[in-house]
C-alpha cells in the first residue's frame, strides 16, 4: 500500500494507473498529488504512517537539546508547542497559521539548527559507550580465566596433601601402610616423568643434530658481506723534474700542432697522430731540466 | 641458433613459464635437465652464474665438483624424477654454507618457478575471501528494515530489458503477484478467514442466481482453503435445481 | 762463474737465451738469470746481441710493480746474464690448466694489473710490442708482471718507421697485419684485448695460421671494418678489402655469454679497429667494470696451477702456437 501526504492510502497498481501522468487527485479528499509524493506504507494505520511521517520531517528542524534552553520549564514548552504543531498538522487544523510558524521558528533558531545538526545524538552515545563497555568486559573475561587455570593447577597439588591428611585422620588402616602407599605412588610418578623427560630431550636432540646439519649447510641471511672495492683510477704522474707537460687536449688546443708537421694518412691509419709526436717531445724537452 | 632475449629481469616471476622450443621433452634426462635449463632464453637462468662461467670457460670436469669450490649463483639439480626435476638456485658463500633463493621445477619439459609459501597461502585466502566480501558489499545494498515487517530483502532494482515488453500486456491485463507470501500474511489470511467463517456461516450461504457466476466462485472457492468444499457441491445443486 | 748467485736448476729455453733458477747470496732472495746466448762466433762478432740491448736499456730505467724488475746485469768476457725477479708461473699455464677455475674476481684482477704495467710503460714511451700470456708473468703472492722487452722499443718519433712484423701473430693488431710503418699505443691494447678474451674462453680467440687467416678471424668476430670505422684504413701498405663468410657478426655478450655489459664495452674500446680511436691505459683503467662487482679480488687470491711448471717453450713454437690446441668457430 502506498500513502501520500493526505494520508489515505492506495495501492501500488491504482497508483501507477491513475497517477500515470504524475499528477491527479486522491480519491477520498479530493486534493491535488503528485506521483512521487508516494511512500511505502510502513504502519497498517493511515494515521499513524502519517504521523511518524511528519514527525520525522518536523524533527529536522526542532532539533533544539534540553542545554539550547536556560530552564527546565522552557524546554519543556517548546516541546509541547511541538507536539501542538505536529497535531495539528495531522489533523489538518490551522494549517496554513502552523507551516508560517514552522517557517519562522526555522529562520530564527536557524544556527542553533544547524550546530544540532553535527552533534552526536544521545543514543549514539550511549552506543558508543556500551561497545567500549563490552570490549573491556571481554578482556576481563580472558584475564579471569588465564587466572583461573593458574589457580586450578596450584589447587591440584593442594588438594592432594588434603585427601591424604583426611584418609589418614579417618580410616583405620595403619598411618604407616598409607603413608607407604603414597610415597610408593609420589616415587613410581617421579620416576615415569623423568622417564618421559629423557624421551623428549633424545627426541629433541635428534631434530637438532639434524637441523644442525642441515643449517651447516644452509643460510637464510639476506646480508650479504662483499669482499673488496670497486676501483677508482688515479691517474699515473710521473716525476719529471721539470715543468709540466701540457696534456692532448691542450696540446690540440694551443697551437702547438702548428709546428708539427701533419703525418701522412699511412701514418695516421697506424695510430701515430701529429698529437703523438708533439707530447713526445715536449716531455723530452722538459726531462730533467730542473735538476739543477 | 637460438633466440634471443633481453637481459630485463623480472623480479618475481612466479607467473611465467619457460620452454625449450629445441628440445624434446622426452629427451630430458637428470644428466642434461641442466643443460635443458642453462640457456641464454630461459628468463628464470641468470647469465652471470657460475654456471655459465663454467661453460664459457669449458671445463670438462663434472659441473658439481666445480660449483662446489665456487662462490657465486648456481643452479644445482636438487631432486630427480623424471619427467619432474628440481632445480634449486642457491648462492653459496663458501665450501660449506649456500643459501638458497629459489626452486624451479621441470614437468614435461615445462619450467616454471615454485611459489614460496607467503605467496600460495595469500593466493588462496584472497581467492576464498574476495568473492565473500564482494558478496557481502553487494547484499547490504538490499537491507531494508521496517518497522513493520522488521529486517527484510530488496532485490528488486535489476536491469531487466524483457519487463519493457511485458508492460504492455500488463497494462491491459491485470496479473496477479506471483511472489510468495511471507509467513506473516499466511497466518493472517487465515486468521482472517476463520473470523469470516466464524461470523458468516457456510450453510446460510446466498444462493447464487446465475450460473455462470457459480462457476466463477467455484473456481475461486477451490484455491482457498479446502474448508469450503462442502459449499461447492450445494451451490451447484441448488443451481441445477433452480433451473428446473 | 756467478759468485753472488747460486744456479739451482734450468727453467727453459728461448730463442735467444736460457733462463736459470737461482739464489742471490747476498739477499737469499731467489732469482731467475736469463744467459742471452752467444750464437756462432760471426755472430758473435757482431756484438752484443740486440735484444739483450733493448731489454738492459729499457728495462733499467723502468720500476714497476707490475714490470719485471732487472737487479742486475753480470758481464763476462762476451757473455752476458740478466738478473730477473722470480716468477713461478705465467698466464699460459693458468690458462691451460683445466683444474683452475677463473672467477670474475680474478679475470678483473689479472687484467687491472697488466693495465697498470702497461700504463707505466707508455708513460715512459715505450711499446711492448709482444704482449702475450706467456709474457705476464705470475709469483706466488699473485703479482702478475709484463715481462720479456726482447721487442721493446721507445716510440713517438715523427720520423722513425717501425717493422710491422712485431707481436705473435693471434695478437697482432689490424694495424700491424696491414703493414703500418708507424704506430702507437693501439698495438699493445689490442694484444690486452686478446688477452682478455683467452682468460674468459680458455682458448686464444684469434688463433690465424697466417697474415690473412687472421685478419679472416678478426673480423669473422668483429666484422669488417668500414671507413666510418677506420678512415685512414686504406692508406695502409698492406691494406686488402677481406670479405667474411657470415655477412653479421655475432653478438660479443653471445660469444662471451657469462659476461656482464661493462666487460663487454671494455673489450670493445680495446677492440676498436682505429687505432686513434682505440682507448689508452688510461681510459680503459677509468672505465666502470672496474668499478662494479663482482670487485676485484686481491693478489693473493688469484690461482696457481698446482704442478710443476712446464718448461718454456721455445720462441718459434709459441708464435704458431702448440700442437693440439683447440680453434674456436665463430657461425
Amino acid at each position: 500500500m502506498m500513502i501520500n501526504e493526505c494520508g489515505h492510502p492506495l495501492c501500488k497498481n491504482c497508483v501507477e494507473n491513475i497517477y500515470a501522468r504524475n499528477s491527479g487527485n486522491c480519491h477520498i479528499c479530493n486534493r491535488l498529488l503528485k506521483k512521487n509524493g508516494f511512500r511505502e506504507q510502513i504502519f497498517e494505520d493511515p494515521l499513524i504512517d502519517k504521523e511518524t511521517h511528519l514527525r520525522r520531517k518536523l524533527r529536522k528542524i526542532y532539533n533544539l537539546k534540553n542545554d539550547d534552553f536556560e530552564t527546565l520549564r522552557e524546554f519543556h514548552d517548546y516541546q509541547e508547542r511541538f507536539e501542538t504543531i505536529v497535531y495539528n498538522l495531522v489533523f489538518e487544523t490551522d494549517v496554513v497559521q502552523t507551516n508560517a510558524e514552522i517557517q519562522a521558528f526555522e529562520d530564527n533558531y536557524k544556527d542553533k539548527i544547524e550546530r544540532n545538526k553535527r552533534r552526536l545524538d544521545e543514543d549514539q552515545k550511549w552506543v558508543e559507550d556500551n561497545l567500549r563497555e563490552e570490549r573491556a568486559m571481554k578482556q576481563r573475561v580472558n584475564e579471569g580465566q588465564e587466572q583461573d587455570q593458574k589457580e586450578k593447577e596450584s589447587i591440584t597439588a593442594r588438594t592432594d596433601t588434603k585427601a591424604i591428611m583426611d584418609e589418614l585422620r579417618d580410616s583405620n588402616v595403619a598411618a604407616e601402610e598409607i603413608l607407604n602407599r603414597e610415597r610408593k605412588k609420589q616415587v613410581e610418578k617421579e620416576m615415569e616423568e623423568k622417564e618421559e623427560q629423557e624421551k623428549r630431550k633424545r627426541r629433541n636432540k635428534e631434530i637438532f643434530q639434524t637441523r644442525k646439519r642441515q643449517a651447516e649447510n644452509m643460510s637464510f641471511t639476506s646480508a650479504m658481506r662483499i669482499a673488496g672495492r670497486p676501483y677508482i683510477h688515479q691517474n699515473l704522474e710521473l716525476v719529471i723534474n721539470g715543468p709540466v707537460v701540457p696534456t692532448a687536449i691542450q696540446i690540440n688546443k694551443m697551437g702547438y700542432l702548428a709546428h708539427m708537421r701533419p703525418p701522412s694518412a699511412g701514418r695516421v691509419a697506424g695510430g701515430y697522430t701529429a698529437t703523438v709526436g708533439c707530447s713526445r717531445a715536449l716531455l723530452e724537452s722538459r726531462l730533467d731540466l730542473l735538476v739543477f | 641458433m637460438m633466440n634471443r632475449m633481453t637481459t630485463g629481469k623480472v623480479e618475481n616471476p612466479l607467473h611465467l613459464s619457460f620452454r625449450n622450443p629445441h628440445w624434446p621433452p622426452n629427451m630430458i634426462t637428470p644428466d642434461n635437465v641442466l643443460d635443458y635449463f642453462c640457456i641464454q632464453a630461459n628468463h628464470f637462468y641468470d647469465m652471470g652464474s657460475c654456471n655459465q662461467q663454467i661453460r664459457m670457460q669449458n671445463i670438462n670436469r663434472p659441473v658439481e665438483e666445480c660449483l662446489r669450490t665456487m662462490a657465486g649463483i648456481q643452479y644445482i639439480l636438487w631432486h630427480a624424477q623424471p619427467p619432474l626435476y628440481i632445480i634449486c638456485k642457491q648462492r653459496r658463500n663458501n665450501i660449506n654454507n649456500v643459501t638458497p633463493l629459489a626452486y624451479y621445477y621441470v614437468i614435461n619439459g615445462n619450467i616454471h618457478q615454485a611459489p614460496d609459501m607467503y605467496s600460495v597461502v595469500q593466493s588462496r585466502l584472497l581467492g576464498s575471501l574476495e568473492p565473500l566480501r564482494n558478496a557481502f558489499q553487494e547484499v547490504t545494498n538490499y537491507l531494508r528494515y521496517n518497522t513493520a515487517k522488521g529486517y527484510y530483502w530488496e532485490f528488486k532494482g535489476r536491469p531487466q530489458v524483457k519487463r519493457e515488453k511485458k508492460e504492455t500486456e500488463d497494462d491491459e491485463e491485470e496479473k496477479p503477484i506471483e511472489e510468495r507470501s511471507t509467513n506473516f500474511q499466511k497466518t493472517r489470511t487465515f486468521m482472517l478467514l476463520d473470523q469470516l467463517l466464524a461470523e458468516l456461516p457456510a450453510d446460510e450461504a446466498i444462493e447464487p442466481l446465475e450460473l455462470k457466476p457459480a462457476t466463477a466462485t467455484t473456481s475461486v472457492k477451490e484455491k482457498k482453503a479446502p474448508v469450503f468444499a462442502e459449499p461447492t457441491g450445494r451451490g451447484s445443486g441448488k443451481s441445477a435445481a433452480n433451473h428446473e | 762463474m756467478n759468485k753472488r748467485y747460486e744456479t739451482i736448476r734450468h727453467l727453459g729455453e728461448g730463442q735467444f737465451a736460457n733462463v736459470y733458477m737461482a739464489k742471490d747470496t747476498e739477499t737469499g732472495e731467489t732469482v731467475a738469470i736469463k744467459k742471452i746466448k752467444l750464437g756462432s762466433r760471426d755472430e758473435a762478432k757482431d756484438g752484443i746481441n740486440r735484444t739483450a740491448i733493448r731489454e738492459i736499456k729499457l728495462l733499467k730505467e723502468i720500476q714497476h710493480e707490475n714490470i719485471i724488475g732487472l737487479r742486475d746485469v753480470i758481464g763476462h768476457r762476451t757473455s752476458i746474464q740478466l738478473v730477473f725477479d722470480f716468477m713461478e708461473t705465467d698466464l699460459e699455464h693458468v690458462v691451460q690448466d683445466q683444474k683452475i677455475i677463473l672467477m670474475p674476481a680474478h679475470i678483473k684482477n689479472i687484467t687491472m694489473q697488466t693495465l697498470l704495467g702497461l700504463e707505466f710503460l707508455h708513460a715512459h714511451w715505450i711499446l711492448h710490442r709482444d704482449l702475450k700470456p706467456n709474457n705476464l708473468l705470475m709469483n706466488t703472492m699473485g703479482r702478475v708482471k709484463l715481462a720479456d722487452f726482447g721487442l721493446a722499443r721507445f716510440f713517438g718519433s715523427p720520423n722513425r718507421n717501425y717493422t710491422h712484423q712485431v707481436v705473435t701473430r693471434w695478437y697482432r693488431s689490424p694495424e700491424l697485419l696491414y703493414g703500418a710503418k708507424s704506430y702507437g699505443v693501439g698495438i699493445d691494447i689490442w694484444s690486452v684485448g686478446c688477452i682478455l678474451a683467452e682468460l674468459l674462453l680458455r682458448l686464444p680467440i684469434f688463433p690465424g695460421d697466417s697474415d690473412i687467416d687472421q685478419l679472416v678471424k678478426i673480423f669473422n668476430v668483429l666484422g669488417c671494418p668500414t671507413t666510418e670505422d677506420w678512415p685512414t684504413m686504406t692508406s695502409l701498405q698492406s691494406y686488402i678489402a677481406v670479405k667474411t663468410p657470415n655477412e653479421e657478426p655475432p653478438e660479443l655478450q653471445f660469444i662471451f655469454s657469462a659476461a656482464g655489459p661493462e666487460l663487454i664495452e671494455l673489450m670493445k674500446s680495446m677492440w676498436t679497429f682505429d687505432p686513434a680511436k682505440r682507448c689508452t691505459t688510461t681510459q680503459a683503467l677509468q672505465m666502470d667494470y672496474f668499478k662494479v662487482q663482482p670487485y676485484c679480488c686481491l693478489d693473493e687470491e688469484l690461482p696457481h696451477p698446482n704442478r710443476q711448471p712446464a718448461k718454456r717453450r721455445k720462441f718459434e713454437e709459441k708464435s704458431e702456437g702448440g700442437p693440439g690446441v683447440r680453434r674456436l668457430i665463430f657461425e
